[in-house]
């Protein structure tokens, strides 16, 4: 790998049903990275609530009104939009750390925590718009997507990429996603403006983007 | 939440990043490395088996005998065709679910009231010792083995070790009651045989969307139905990226997730009225200026019903047979009951079915309704799918075959692109299960009615009930359900419509035997007299295939066990052989078999099966070697073109006149002969020849109900969960929340905003539930994922009842089989709320 080796993620929005493979099989993963539980059958696997290192948020709008005869008349829209962590290029989260524990590693432009070296003051998380750092509260901890680096050096995709029924996941070097997938289609809401970062990210924008909304399912973010 | 809504407000206002602390080196590597991977795992296959209609692959790893993290299929190059079976975030969720707390341990023998959960553990040979001896005891009786029945049981579709394992069991004994019918498509199956001579699932094959130039999909919603990466919902998404550009129309209360863009347009709709909308659009095809050239030569050519002329001719037809029941067809038959008649206000009707009649009912606007009939009528190859949320209505009959009428109208059928209403058709690969033996009973009842048979088996009739293998309509079955073996189900309580009604049967039935076979201490469960605790997929050696809807590839799974039995668990085969040998039949249970012998059989006889020819890999020589290998693919190439063979073929359907029935004899026998509402007193609960929109008890139109409980409840299938199955894992339950959609208009209605909790309830029951507002349900409708756990709790709601703090929706659905299938409606609810 060369100094400028950076990887990052493609997502195809117009793919995405939100069904949440992605999340659930990156909480099946992470479980085994920051929990060692080597007793399930006394205590069960878990449940790590609310930390969560891949993301589907549910973004839509539209307005309702009552037409004639009691019709609906509605312009209401929907779609998904999968984030775990960007490895962005100006991580603000890296620049967020008063001890050195978040930090962009120079061999592949993960960014990974030191949880050594990390405090849990949450500063990261504050920074970061993407909601990428997510805080260990039992430990005291901050955790994040770690790019799958394991699988990674072994030659596959990271664990959400690989379990999307859809096929509205990938990774690799930017390089080669930008060779397969172009510069995509900018990143459209609820995704920040992309200057806050430099997210390592490509978009497939969803048909209904560029739209006012909300995010509609904040309770499972 | 600080972080949340800042993720919003970014969005919203584009404002930059406040940055803070001290580092601004992006390249500060200096830290401690991760931890290598893990590298001494062991892995096998296993498989997700509950009912959503695939059984995705499952490859568990372990280390030291215990699951450290699960994937799926990853074994080919992922290319559309052979491509790979990936689980979906129920089987990626599975090693939780293995381990769940509530994991059932060991036998128990209840000591409390029923449902109250008390039980205390007792042994397999003192457990198995009491289900031989009241079994034994029901036999005994007369028409004993009438009174055994094992309940529904979708849970897990194991090959060898299923509940099928009981049924064997029962046959060595003397037997068991039958059931016909199911949850899923009870109502549909009638409406598609009455119409089509076919299941309701012979539509079109999903790859053929891509030939078609109009879509309509009425409650159809494979992205969330369906979700496995290789099953239906695949490959509904790559035939529309392949007709890029077809136009996709959605009629459904919420907008779902098999829209999000794929549509082109979506048209909310209230429950249950899909009939009238049906009849609206037919009304303007009928009146289409391409009818009578393109539609009425194919309509008389194929179809009874349409006008008065067909059903005197075929009525002449069936007059003149020798068939017995065609001569009792041609007696019934009035020709006065025509469709055309009917949907034009003619002859013996008065209404016409226009466009301006309908929207007051459906809700889409008589301009959508003629765009949409226009569309039909000019479209080469309109492709037609409903969904089975119409069919679990009241009358749902009525209103699959109203929208099966509208492929028949447009004369298209037969043309690859085209297709009839019913779901797609699929195959799957053949796998070999346990032998069951057969059955000396010959009486069935519908699947929905076992509840009732609890009381009043003893005189439910083919004529009431719709009860199948008696002697003539007035024949009773002849005997209550006395011991109910339920196992890997949930019907017994949780998944079976009207919760407090079947737990009132259940604590007042005294002569009842309950035997609760699952992993999980379901709700159901806690109403058990014995509980035996089977042994999880995970711990399983096993056979299974792709199951039902699983798109166009078909597959094999050789499961093997990945961590050793738990607990004092035992296999469903296991458990039915002890019980054999209290019984004295455990020598032909066994058949001289061990598990190995038996998986070995299983395997070489589906080795054999030509279904599975040109399997890759090739299957091995023996069962032990399938399971190295694991796991086993096809492409079916299904390729069904809804009516082809008919249209284009002339083979005949299997409906009496061997036609498209608009007119059903079987249907118009039925209406003269069974019990409907003027005996059961029951609002709509009426057969006709025709299909007709009817307004029920609790529809959008009934004024009953409407003032007490004004709201139309709509149940979904929720990702979090297959029905019942899964709704016990935390990560699930994080990852997609348990909520009541609420339109924004609703909400300011009723001052709710997401969050808030509130009561719902109606006269059978209330249940607790969270609010979410959300743009994607139409207004006047809420919608709630089924399948929650009943959990009661202490408090009475508004009408009496305790409240379901879990949020079941069968709390609140009601048992009343429907018409012609005696079915179940559970989607017919309606509701009032409280704040809380």
């Amino acid at each position: 790998m060369t100094e400028a080796t950076q990887y990052g993620f493609y997502v195809d929005s117009t793919k995405c049903t939100g069904c949440k493979a992605c999340h659930v099989s990156c909480k099946d993963r992470q479980g085994n990275e920051i929990r060692n539980n080597t007793n399930p059958e006394q205590n069960g696997v878990p449940a790590l609530n609310g930390v969560t290192w891949r993301r589907v948020y549910e973004y839509g709008g539209g307005q309702w009104t009552e037409g004639q005869n009691g019709c609906f008349e509605q312009s209401v829209f929907a779609y998904y939009m999968s984030i775990g962590c960007n490895h962005c290029s100006e991580p603000v989260c890296v620049k967020a750390c008063p001890t050195g524990a978040m930090h962009k590693r120079r061999e592949d432009g993960l960014v990974h925590v030191a949880q050594d070296l990390c405090i849990g003051c949450e500063s990261c998380a504050r920074a970061c718009p993407y909601d990428a750092p997510q805080i260990d509260r039992e430990r005291k901890v901050m955790t994040k997507c770690d790019g799958c680096f394991e699988r990674i050096a072994d030659g596959r995709k990271p664990v959400c990429v690989e379990s999307c029924p859809l096929r509205a996941l990938d990774f690799d070097t930017m390089d080669n996603l930008r060779a397969k997938y172009g510069n995509g289609d900018g990143h459209i809401a609820p995704l920040p403006p992309e200057s806050i970062t430099s997210p390592n990210l490509i978009i497939k924008a969803n048909v209904n983007g560029g739209q006012g909304g909300d995010i509609l399912n904040p309770t499972e973010v | 939440m600080e972080r949340r809504s800042f993720l919003k407000m970014s969005a919203a206002l584009g404002c930059a990043a406040t940055v803070t602390g001290c580092n601004s080196s992006s390249d500060d590597a200096n830290v401690i490395p991760p931890q290598p991977p893990v590298t001494d795992e062991v892995v096998n296959w296993s498989s997700c088996l509950v009912n959503c209609g695939s059984n995705c692959p499952i490859k568990v790893f372990t280390k030291d005998g215990i699951v450290t993290r699960v994937e799926t299929d990853h074994q080919v190059t992922d290319e559309y065709g052979l491509h790979e079976v990936r689980a979906c975030a129920r089987g990626r969720s599975l090693r939780q679910r293995n381990y769940a707390v509530d994991r059932l341990k060991t036998p128990m023998k209840r000591v409390g009231e029923r449902g109250k959960a008390e039980f205390v553990p007792i042994s397999w040979d003192e457990a198995t010792s009491i289900i031989a001896e009241k079994l034994a005891a029901v036999y005994a009786q007369e028409n004993g083995a009438k009174s055994v029945f094992r309940s529904y049981g979708s849970g897990a579709y194991y090959g060898f070790a299923s509940n099928a394992c009981f049924n064997r069991l029962f046959n060595l004994n003397g037997g068991y009651l039958n059931a016909y019918g199911n949850y899923s498509w009870a109502q549909q199956m009638e409406a598609a045989k009455h119409t089509f001579g076919t299941g309701s699932t012979s539509g079109s094959s999903t790859i053929t969307i891509e030939d078609s130039d109009f879509f309509l999909g009425v409650a159809y919603n494979p992205s969330e139905i369906r979700q496995s990466g290789s099953g239906e919902g695949y490959d509904y998404l790559q035939a529309l990226q392949r007709n890029n550009g077809l136009e996709v129309v959605m009629i459904d209360p919420r907008y779902t997730d098999s829209m999000l863009g794929k549509e082109s347009s979506w048209l909310p709709i209230r429950p249950g009225t899909d009939a009238a909308f049906a009849e609206a659009v037919a009304y303007v095809m009928i009146n289409h200026a391409n009818f009578a050239g393109q539609s009425l030569p194919f309509v008389l050519e194929h179809s009874v019903g349409f006008n008065k002329q067909s059903i005197e001719d075929q009525k002449a037809i069936f007059a003149a047979s020798s068939d017995a029941t065609d001569q009792e067809y041609a007696k019934v038959m009035n020709s006065d009951e025509n469709y055309q008649d009917y949907i034009l206000g003619q002859g013996i009707y008065t209404d016409a079915k226009t466009p301006e009649w309908a929207e007051k009912i459906c809700g889409i606007s008589a301009e959508k309704i003629r765009y949409i009939a226009g569309k039909l009528m000019t479209a080469k190859a309109p492709y037609i799918v409903v969904g089975a949320g119409v069919n679990r209505q009241a009358n749902g009959e009525q209103s699959m075959r109203s929208l099966y009428m509208l492929s028949v109208l447009t004369g298209k059928l037969g043309t690859r692109g085209a297709s009839n209403g019913e779901l797609p058709y699929m195959s799957s690969m053949s796998r070999a299960g346990i032998p069951t033996g057969s059955n000396p009973v010959k009486e069935s009842i519908s699947f929905f009615t076992w509840s009732e048979a609890i009381n009043h088996g003893e005189t439910m009739t083919a004529r009431s009930h719709g009860i199948r293998g008696t002697d003539g309509l007035d024949t009773p079955l002849g005997a209550n359900i006395k011991f109910i073996l339920s196992a890997s189900d949930s019907s017994l309580l949780n998944q079976h419509a009207e919760i407090n009604n079947t737990a009132d049967i259940f604590r007042n039935a005294e002569d009842l035997f309950i035997v609760s076979c699952d992993c999980w201490m379901t709700p159901g469960a806690k109403f058990a007299d014995i509980i035996l605790p089977d042994t999880s997929w995970l711990e399983s050696n096993d056979l299974v295939n792709d199951s039902y809807a699983s798109g166009s590839l078909g597959y094999l799974t050789a499961m093997s066990s990945s961590v050793e039995t738990m607990w004092d668990c035992k296999s469903m085969y296991e458990a039915a052989a002890m019980i054999a040998d209290k019984m004295g039949v455990g020598a032909g249970f066994r058949d001289g078999k061990n598990e190995d012998e038996w998986l070995e059989e299983l395997y070489q006889s589906t080795k054999a099966n030509s279904n599975n020819i040109g399997v890759s890999p090739a299957f091995p020589a023996t069962y032990k070697e399938a399971q190295e290998i694991g796991f086993f693919r096809k492409n079916m190439n299904d390729n069904h073109v809804a009516l082809q063979s008919f249209v284009k073929e002339g083979k005949a359907l299997s409906t009496p006149s061997g036609k498209i029935e608009i007119y059903s004899a079987e249907l118009a026998w039925r209406a003269a002969n069974w019990d409907q509402e003027s005996e059961t007193k029951v609002k709509g609960d009426t057969i006709t020849a025709i299909p007709q929109y009817t307004v029920t008890w609790d529809g959008y139109e009934d004024e009953g109900t409407k003032e007490d409980y004004p709201i139309q409840l709509a149940g979904y299938h929720t990702k979090g969960r297959t029905h019942s199955s899964y709704h016990n894992v935390p990560w699930l339950r994080e990852a997609v929340e348990d909520a009541v959609w609420v339109n924004p208009m609703d909400g300011a209605k009723h001052g709710l905003s997401s969050g808030d909790k509130v009561e719902m309830y109606n006269e059978r029951g209330s249940i607790e539930v969270t609010v979410r507002i959300t743009p994607r349900v139409a207004p006047g409708v809420f919608a709630l994922g089924q399948g929650a756990w009943y959990n009661p709790g202490n408090k009475r709601g508004s009408t009496g009842h305790i409240v379901d703090e879990g949020g079941a929706i069968n709390s609140l659905t009601r048992y009343q089989p429907s018409p012609v299938a005696k079915g179940n409606p559970q989607h017919t609810i309606r509701v009032a709320i409280k704040k809380i």
